[in-house]
């Protein structure tokens, strides 16, 4: 299932405020911020995972996803400006 | 047909792909030009000329691929330091490629004979009797020299957008302009070489 992490009725980061326990249901409450990971989209997230799983190489990566050199840089450079974005704002 | 590929290319071709594609495709469409007698007397400009010569042809090209080239790459490092030379020679040499098929037009025999006879009388310009279907062709003729005039221009632009990944307005204000300077150079440095 998809985490959301955008409010779907104001569109603000939303925030933890519930964790339970699978094996014995301790529930903890309270007003977490949710890792910077977890902000960006599923895509984004992917993106990483497969940039990180290509040993860093952009070059492997956009030769797996049938994409050029440069559209491939393009995407990691904004997703770079939105990462430190989202760290400015924390 | 996929249409997104034709219009961006720098999207999923590798700059090597690009880059051969390109540099034949320049070496053919000199050829073309030469054939259909045609001059690149500007950067985007494509006129009839009966004396030019696959050499002279290729002379233009090469110039209005170096020009255009230096003067986007040295706006893409101002905007984007990452920006890669590759990339915008190959933007440069994919926008060629539409003009070569405007000169391919221009082999249309009573396209030259019609310029002959202006340049032999320009004043009568506005005195020349056309026939119906010689009207209609030359309309046509024209509507897709517009055409590819402006996808040449589409093909500079993604391949730049894409080599320095530009998102601010006055950054294509830029890149018009550029085109500008570079077709004013062109007229001054192709009389020179």
């Amino acid at each position: 299932m998809k985490l959301p992490v955008i409010c779907p009725s104001c569109e603000n980061s939303l925030r933890v405020s519930q964790m339970k326990c699978d094996r014995c249901e301790t529930e903890v409450n309270g007003n977490y911020d949710l890792p910077l990971y977890l902000k960006l989209s599923r895509e984004e997230q992917d993106f990483i995972l497969e940039f990180f799983l290509s040993s860093g190489s952009i070059k492997e990566m956009a030769k797996q996803a049938g994409n050029s050199y440069p559209t491939m840089r393009n995407k990691m450079d904004d997703l770079i400006e939105k990462i430190n974005e989202l760290k400015k704002s924390k | 047909m996929n249409w997104q590929l034709l219009l961006n290319p720098f999207d999923k071709f590798s700059e090597k792909n690009i880059f051969i594609f390109g540099i034949i495709a320049s070496i053919i469409g000199s050829y073309i030009t030469f054939l259909s007698g045609a001059t690149f007397d500007g950067l985007i400009e494509v006129h009839l000329n009966p004396e030019t010569t696959f050499f002279i042809a290729l002379k233009e090209n090469s110039l209005h691929i170096v020009l255009i080239t230096v003067l986007l790459f040295l706006l893409g490092k101002i905007i984007n330091k990452r920006t890669r030379f590759i990339d915008v020679l190959n933007a440069a040499l994919l926008f060629r490629v539409p003009f070569y098929f405007m000169s391919l037009l221009l082999i249309f025999p009573f396209l030259q004979s019609l310029d002959n006879e202006i340049k032999k009388n320009p004043e009568a310009i506005g005195k020349l009797s056309l026939n119906p279907f010689d009207l209609a062709m030359i309309l046509l003729i024209t509507c897709v020299l517009i055409s590819l005039l402006v996808y040449s221009i589409v093909l500079l632009y993604k391949g730049f957008k894409t080599a320095t990944n530009v998102k601010k307005p006055l950054h294509y204000v830029f890149f018009g302009v550029i085109i500008l300077f570079a077709e004013i150079l062109s007229r001054i440095i192709l009389p020179l070489i």
